[in-house]
Protein backbone atom coordinates (compact mmCIF):
# COMPACT_ATOMS: atom_id res chain seq x y z
CA UNK A 1 0.00 0.00 0.00
CA UNK A 2 0.93 3.59 -0.98
CA UNK A 3 -0.34 6.71 0.59
CA UNK A 4 -1.21 8.95 -2.42
CA UNK A 5 -1.55 12.66 -1.84
CA UNK A 6 -3.94 14.57 -3.94
CA UNK A 7 -5.51 18.50 -4.02
CA UNK A 8 -8.41 16.47 -3.06
CA UNK A 9 -7.56 14.53 -0.17
CA UNK A 10 -5.08 11.65 0.18
CA UNK A 11 -5.66 7.77 -0.42
CA UNK A 12 -4.14 4.26 0.73
CA UNK A 13 -4.11 2.20 -2.35
CA UNK A 14 -2.08 -0.47 -4.03
CA UNK A 15 -0.87 0.46 -7.45
CA UNK A 16 -0.59 -2.89 -8.49
CA UNK A 17 -3.96 -3.91 -8.82
CA UNK A 18 -5.18 -0.02 -9.51
CA UNK A 19 -7.57 -0.24 -13.15
CA UNK A 20 -7.95 2.76 -15.56
CA UNK A 21 -11.35 3.90 -14.92
CA UNK A 22 -11.62 2.53 -11.46
CA UNK A 23 -13.15 5.17 -8.70
CA UNK A 24 -12.05 5.85 -5.25
CA UNK A 25 -12.49 7.75 -2.65
CA UNK A 26 -10.32 10.38 -0.89
CA UNK A 27 -10.16 10.88 2.56
CA UNK A 28 -11.80 14.19 2.30
CA UNK A 29 -14.81 12.06 0.24
CA UNK A 30 -13.88 13.53 -3.48
CA UNK A 31 -14.42 10.51 -5.70
CA UNK A 32 -11.76 10.73 -8.22
CA UNK A 33 -11.30 8.54 -11.12
CA UNK A 34 -8.38 6.37 -12.39
CA UNK A 35 -7.09 8.35 -15.73
CA UNK A 36 -3.59 7.09 -15.80
CA UNK A 37 -1.55 4.01 -14.47
CA UNK A 38 2.40 5.53 -15.15
CA UNK A 39 2.40 7.98 -14.33
CA UNK A 40 -0.48 7.45 -11.80
CA UNK A 41 -2.92 10.71 -12.36
CA UNK A 42 -6.43 10.65 -10.13
CA UNK A 43 -8.81 13.07 -11.54
CA UNK A 44 -12.06 14.23 -9.95
CA UNK A 45 -15.14 12.88 -11.15
CA UNK A 46 -17.98 14.17 -12.23
CA UNK A 47 -21.19 12.70 -10.63
CA UNK A 48 -23.50 12.42 -13.75
CA UNK A 49 -23.60 14.32 -17.37
CA UNK A 50 -26.83 14.89 -19.50
CA UNK A 51 -25.78 12.23 -21.99
CA UNK A 52 -24.72 9.50 -19.73
CA UNK A 53 -26.87 6.14 -18.97
CA UNK A 54 -28.09 3.18 -20.36
CA UNK B 1 -7.38 -13.15 -12.96
CA UNK B 2 -5.99 -13.13 -16.10
CA UNK B 3 -5.95 -15.30 -19.38
CA UNK B 4 -2.42 -14.81 -22.32
CA UNK B 5 -4.44 -14.41 -25.36
CA UNK B 6 -4.60 -17.92 -27.35
CA UNK B 7 -2.15 -16.93 -30.42
CA UNK B 8 -4.84 -16.59 -33.52
CA UNK B 9 -7.75 -17.06 -31.22
CA UNK B 10 -10.06 -13.91 -32.26
CA UNK B 11 -9.81 -10.59 -30.66
CA UNK B 12 -12.49 -9.40 -28.43
CA UNK B 13 -12.07 -6.20 -26.56
CA UNK B 14 -14.72 -4.16 -24.45
CA UNK B 15 -14.52 -0.44 -24.55
CA UNK B 16 -14.79 1.52 -21.21
CA UNK B 17 -14.27 4.74 -19.79
CA UNK B 18 -15.64 4.63 -15.75
CA UNK B 19 -15.83 1.34 -14.37
CA UNK B 20 -19.31 0.10 -12.99
CA UNK B 21 -20.43 -2.59 -11.44
CA UNK B 22 -21.30 -4.23 -15.02
CA UNK B 23 -17.79 -3.95 -16.48
CA UNK B 24 -16.69 -5.69 -13.41
CA UNK B 25 -19.38 -8.42 -13.82
CA UNK B 26 -18.12 -8.43 -17.44
CA UNK B 27 -14.47 -9.01 -16.72
CA UNK B 28 -15.19 -11.82 -14.20
CA UNK B 29 -17.28 -13.99 -16.67
CA UNK B 30 -14.84 -13.36 -19.66
CA UNK B 31 -12.24 -14.90 -16.52
CA UNK B 32 -14.15 -17.69 -15.52
CA UNK B 33 -14.74 -18.83 -19.17
CA UNK B 34 -11.00 -18.74 -19.33
CA UNK B 35 -11.24 -16.03 -22.09
CA UNK B 36 -8.70 -12.94 -22.59
CA UNK B 37 -10.23 -10.06 -23.47
CA UNK B 38 -8.82 -6.81 -24.27
CA UNK B 39 -9.61 -3.66 -22.35
CA UNK B 40 -9.28 -0.38 -24.24
CA UNK B 41 -9.90 2.95 -21.68
CA UNK B 42 -11.21 5.60 -24.03
CA UNK B 43 -10.44 8.67 -22.61
CA UNK B 44 -6.23 7.28 -23.34
CA UNK B 45 -7.09 6.38 -27.04
CA UNK B 46 -7.31 8.23 -30.15
CA UNK B 47 -8.23 7.13 -33.56
CA UNK B 48 -7.43 7.75 -36.53
CA UNK B 49 -9.06 8.08 -39.84
CA UNK B 50 -7.72 4.83 -41.81
CA UNK B 51 -4.65 4.15 -40.60
CA UNK B 52 -5.76 0.71 -39.37
CA UNK B 53 -7.84 -2.39 -40.42
CA UNK B 54 -9.87 -3.91 -37.68
CA UNK B 55 -11.05 -7.11 -40.01
CA UNK B 56 -12.70 -9.67 -37.86
CA UNK B 57 -12.00 -7.65 -34.27
CA UNK B 58 -15.07 -7.40 -31.92
CA UNK B 59 -15.64 -4.61 -29.61
CA UNK B 60 -18.23 -4.24 -26.58
CA UNK B 61 -18.96 -0.43 -25.84
CA UNK B 62 -19.38 0.23 -22.36
CA UNK B 63 -18.82 3.94 -22.43
CA UNK B 64 -21.12 6.15 -20.64
CA UNK B 65 -21.76 8.90 -22.97
CA UNK B 66 -23.95 8.83 -25.79
CA UNK B 67 -22.14 11.28 -28.00
CA UNK B 68 -18.79 9.30 -26.93
CA UNK B 69 -20.35 5.59 -27.18
CA UNK B 70 -21.92 6.65 -30.92
CA UNK B 71 -18.44 8.22 -31.78
CA UNK B 72 -16.55 5.33 -31.13
CA UNK B 73 -18.59 3.35 -32.71
CA UNK B 74 -18.72 4.73 -36.03
CA UNK B 75 -15.01 4.83 -35.80
CA UNK B 76 -14.59 1.19 -35.03
CA UNK B 77 -16.90 0.26 -37.33
CA UNK B 78 -15.29 2.29 -40.10
CA UNK B 79 -12.08 0.03 -39.70
CA UNK B 80 -14.11 -2.84 -40.15
CA UNK B 81 -14.80 -4.23 -36.74
CA UNK B 82 -18.32 -6.11 -35.46
CA UNK B 83 -19.11 -3.18 -32.77
CA UNK B 84 -21.91 -4.21 -30.62
CA UNK B 85 -23.96 -2.52 -30.36
CA UNK B 86 -24.00 -1.29 -33.75
CA UNK B 87 -23.38 2.57 -34.16
CA UNK B 88 -26.84 2.48 -36.17
CA UNK B 89 -28.56 1.09 -33.30
CA UNK B 90 -26.75 3.31 -30.83
CA UNK B 91 -27.80 6.10 -32.56
CA UNK B 92 -31.47 5.22 -32.68
CA UNK B 93 -31.66 4.25 -29.41
CA UNK B 94 -30.03 7.20 -27.57
CA UNK B 95 -32.33 9.44 -29.09
CA UNK B 96 -36.01 8.79 -27.93
CA UNK B 97 -37.51 10.62 -30.86
CA UNK B 98 -35.56 8.27 -33.23
CA UNK B 99 -36.54 5.33 -31.16
CA UNK B 100 -39.86 6.47 -31.31
CA UNK B 101 -40.02 6.53 -34.95
CA UNK B 102 -38.23 2.98 -35.51
CA UNK B 103 -40.85 1.91 -33.13
CA UNK B 104 -43.92 3.62 -35.31
CA UNK B 105 -42.14 2.11 -38.60
CA UNK B 106 -42.03 -1.06 -37.30
CA UNK B 107 -45.80 -0.84 -35.90
CA UNK B 108 -44.67 -1.91 -32.66
CA UNK B 109 -46.82 -0.84 -29.79
CA UNK B 110 -45.90 2.65 -28.05
CA UNK B 111 -47.72 5.23 -25.69
CA UNK B 112 -49.40 7.83 -27.45
CA UNK B 113 -45.93 10.10 -28.51
CA UNK B 114 -45.85 13.37 -30.09
CA UNK B 115 -42.80 15.77 -31.16
CA UNK B 116 -43.39 19.49 -31.07
CA UNK B 117 -41.30 22.57 -31.51
CA UNK B 118 -43.79 25.22 -29.95
CA UNK B 119 -45.83 25.40 -26.61
CA UNK B 120 -49.02 25.39 -28.81
CA UNK B 121 -48.86 22.35 -30.32
CA UNK B 122 -47.46 21.02 -26.87
CA UNK B 123 -50.93 22.32 -25.27
CA UNK B 124 -52.96 20.79 -28.41
CA UNK B 125 -51.30 17.63 -27.87
CA UNK B 126 -52.08 17.56 -23.61
CA UNK B 127 -55.92 18.22 -24.76
CA UNK B 128 -55.93 15.76 -27.14
CA UNK B 129 -54.43 12.71 -24.67
CA UNK B 130 -55.81 14.44 -21.72
CA UNK B 131 -53.52 15.27 -18.99
CA UNK B 132 -50.63 14.55 -17.24
CA UNK B 133 -48.75 14.48 -20.16
CA UNK B 134 -44.99 13.17 -19.64
CA UNK B 135 -42.13 15.61 -21.37
CA UNK B 136 -38.60 13.67 -21.56
CA UNK B 137 -35.55 14.94 -23.02
CA UNK B 138 -34.64 13.22 -26.14
CA UNK B 139 -31.30 12.78 -24.97
CA UNK B 140 -30.09 11.04 -21.52
CA UNK B 141 -30.93 8.17 -19.23
CA UNK B 142 -32.05 7.13 -15.47
CA UNK B 143 -35.04 9.33 -15.53
CA UNK B 144 -33.37 12.76 -15.57
CA UNK B 145 -35.28 15.27 -16.40
CA UNK B 146 -38.56 13.89 -16.95
CA UNK B 147 -41.44 15.93 -16.04
CA UNK B 148 -44.94 14.66 -15.46
CA UNK B 149 -47.31 17.97 -16.13
CA UNK B 150 -50.40 18.10 -14.92
CA UNK B 151 -51.49 21.50 -16.40
CA UNK B 152 -50.98 24.29 -18.78
CA UNK B 153 -49.25 26.01 -16.04
CA UNK B 154 -46.80 23.59 -15.22
CA UNK B 155 -46.09 22.66 -19.04
CA UNK B 156 -45.49 26.51 -19.89
CA UNK B 157 -42.91 26.89 -16.89
CA UNK B 158 -40.59 23.70 -18.09
CA UNK B 159 -40.81 24.72 -21.74
CA UNK B 160 -40.14 28.07 -20.79
CA UNK B 161 -37.09 26.80 -18.85
CA UNK B 162 -36.18 24.60 -21.76
CA UNK B 163 -36.66 27.69 -24.69
CA UNK B 164 -33.93 29.61 -22.42
CA UNK B 165 -31.78 27.37 -20.74
CA UNK B 166 -31.90 24.89 -22.69
CA UNK B 167 -29.35 23.90 -25.47
CA UNK B 168 -30.13 22.53 -29.21
CA UNK B 169 -31.69 18.83 -28.20
CA UNK B 170 -33.73 20.59 -25.66
CA UNK B 171 -35.94 22.41 -28.61
CA UNK B 172 -37.03 19.18 -29.45
CA UNK B 173 -40.10 18.88 -27.27
CA UNK B 174 -40.67 15.03 -26.96
CA UNK B 175 -44.21 14.17 -25.38
CA UNK B 176 -45.63 11.14 -24.08
CA UNK B 177 -49.40 10.45 -23.07
CA UNK B 178 -49.18 9.54 -18.85
CA UNK B 179 -49.90 5.86 -18.71
CA UNK B 180 -51.08 4.67 -15.70
CA UNK B 181 -49.10 1.94 -14.75
CA UNK B 182 -49.73 0.34 -11.88
CA UNK B 183 -46.31 1.72 -9.70
CA UNK B 184 -44.18 -0.45 -11.91
CA UNK B 185 -42.34 -1.22 -15.41
CA UNK B 186 -40.91 -4.11 -17.05
CA UNK B 187 -38.07 -4.89 -18.22
CA UNK B 188 -36.62 -7.43 -21.01
CA UNK B 189 -33.12 -8.38 -21.18
CA UNK B 190 -32.24 -9.07 -25.20
CA UNK B 191 -29.69 -11.30 -26.70
CA UNK B 192 -29.75 -10.58 -30.25
CA UNK B 193 -33.17 -12.29 -30.91
CA UNK B 194 -33.37 -14.36 -27.62
CA UNK B 195 -35.32 -12.21 -24.79
CA UNK B 196 -32.83 -13.91 -21.46
CA UNK B 197 -34.81 -12.78 -18.73
CA UNK B 198 -37.18 -9.78 -17.51
CA UNK B 199 -37.79 -7.84 -14.13
CA UNK B 200 -39.96 -5.62 -12.77
CA UNK B 201 -38.95 -2.41 -11.29
CA UNK B 202 -41.45 -1.09 -8.44
CA UNK B 203 -40.86 2.27 -6.47
CA UNK B 204 -42.76 4.85 -5.70
CA UNK B 205 -41.84 7.59 -7.77
CA UNK B 206 -43.74 7.45 -10.64
CA UNK B 207 -40.35 7.13 -12.88
CA UNK B 208 -39.75 3.83 -12.09
CA UNK B 209 -36.00 3.80 -12.71
CA UNK B 210 -33.61 2.19 -10.18
CA UNK B 211 -31.60 5.06 -10.87
CA UNK B 212 -34.05 6.95 -8.49
CA UNK B 213 -34.18 3.94 -5.85
CA UNK B 214 -36.90 1.51 -7.65
CA UNK B 215 -36.24 -2.07 -6.73
CA UNK B 216 -36.06 -5.32 -8.75
CA UNK B 217 -37.59 -8.15 -8.70
CA UNK B 218 -37.79 -11.52 -11.27
CA UNK B 219 -40.69 -11.93 -13.46
CA UNK B 220 -41.57 -14.48 -15.87
CA UNK B 221 -41.02 -13.84 -19.90
CA UNK B 222 -44.55 -14.64 -21.01
CA UNK B 223 -45.10 -14.88 -24.37
CA UNK B 224 -46.49 -11.10 -24.61
CA UNK B 225 -42.85 -9.71 -23.06
CA UNK B 226 -40.95 -11.92 -25.05
CA UNK B 227 -43.10 -10.88 -28.68
CA UNK B 228 -42.89 -7.10 -27.98
CA UNK B 229 -39.55 -7.13 -26.93
CA UNK B 230 -38.36 -8.82 -29.61
CA UNK B 231 -40.44 -6.66 -32.09
CA UNK B 232 -38.65 -3.96 -29.84
CA UNK B 233 -35.24 -4.97 -30.14
CA UNK B 234 -35.41 -5.56 -34.44
CA UNK B 235 -36.74 -1.81 -34.72
CA UNK B 236 -34.03 -0.63 -33.36
CA UNK B 237 -31.60 -2.71 -35.38
CA UNK B 238 -30.80 -5.32 -33.27
CA UNK B 239 -28.17 -6.36 -29.98
CA UNK B 240 -27.60 -6.10 -26.69
CA UNK B 241 -30.66 -4.56 -25.14
CA UNK B 242 -32.87 -3.51 -22.65
CA UNK B 243 -36.32 -2.91 -23.40
CA UNK B 244 -38.63 -0.99 -21.18
CA UNK B 245 -42.30 -1.67 -21.34
CA UNK B 246 -45.62 -0.26 -19.44
CA UNK B 247 -48.20 -2.44 -18.64
CA UNK B 248 -51.46 -0.13 -20.10
CA UNK B 249 -55.12 -1.44 -20.52
CA UNK B 250 -53.86 -1.73 -24.12
CA UNK B 251 -51.22 -4.16 -23.60
CA UNK B 252 -47.72 -4.11 -23.50
CA UNK B 253 -45.96 -0.84 -24.69
CA UNK B 254 -42.63 -0.02 -25.33
CA UNK B 255 -41.22 3.46 -23.25
CA UNK B 256 -37.79 2.79 -24.15
CA UNK B 257 -35.12 0.57 -25.44
CA UNK B 258 -31.44 1.08 -23.80
CA UNK B 259 -28.20 0.16 -25.87
CA UNK B 260 -25.95 0.89 -22.92
CA UNK B 261 -27.66 -1.36 -20.44
CA UNK B 262 -27.41 -2.10 -16.64
CA UNK B 263 -27.89 -5.33 -14.71
CA UNK B 264 -26.06 -5.35 -11.59
CA UNK B 265 -29.09 -5.91 -9.27
CA UNK B 266 -30.60 -8.35 -12.11
CA UNK B 267 -28.87 -11.62 -11.96
CA UNK B 268 -29.83 -12.48 -8.79
CA UNK B 269 -33.69 -11.62 -8.64
CA UNK B 270 -34.07 -13.51 -12.66
CA UNK B 271 -31.87 -16.55 -11.72
CA UNK B 272 -30.37 -16.22 -14.85
CA UNK B 273 -26.28 -14.98 -14.55
CA UNK B 274 -27.01 -11.66 -17.15
CA UNK B 275 -23.15 -11.09 -17.16
CA UNK B 276 -22.20 -14.81 -18.27
CA UNK B 277 -24.73 -14.72 -20.71
CA UNK B 278 -23.53 -11.64 -22.39
CA UNK B 279 -20.15 -13.16 -22.62
CA UNK B 280 -21.61 -16.01 -24.32
CA UNK B 281 -23.46 -14.03 -26.97
CA UNK B 282 -20.73 -11.72 -27.81
CA UNK B 283 -17.80 -14.78 -28.10
CA UNK B 284 -20.57 -16.52 -30.30
CA UNK B 285 -20.33 -13.75 -32.69
CA UNK B 286 -16.52 -12.96 -32.34
CA UNK B 287 -16.12 -16.78 -33.27
CA UNK B 288 -18.56 -16.06 -36.53
CA UNK B 289 -16.91 -12.87 -37.28
CA UNK B 290 -13.26 -13.89 -37.30
CA UNK B 291 -11.31 -14.20 -40.40
CA UNK B 292 -11.15 -17.70 -41.47
CA UNK B 293 -8.28 -19.90 -40.92
CA UNK B 294 -6.72 -20.79 -44.65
Amino acid sequence: MQTVSTPYGSLDLDPSILELGELLVSDDGVELEVVSLEPLRLEPAPEEAEDWGE
Amino acid sequence: MSHAPTPGAPRLTVVHDRLRPEEHLLFEAFDARGVHVERLYAPAWQWQAGAVRRDGETYLLRTLSHARTLAIARALESDGATVVNAAHVIDTCGDKAATSAALARHGVPQPETAIVFSRDEALAFAERVGWPIVLKPTLGSWGRMVSRLHDVDALDAVLEHKMHLGGPHHQVFYLQEHVDKPQRDLRAFVLGETVIAAIAREGSDWRTNTARGATVRGTPVTPDIERIALAAAHAVGGGILAVDLLESDRGLLVGEVNHGLEFRNSSEPTGVDIPGAIADHLLALTERHAPAVS
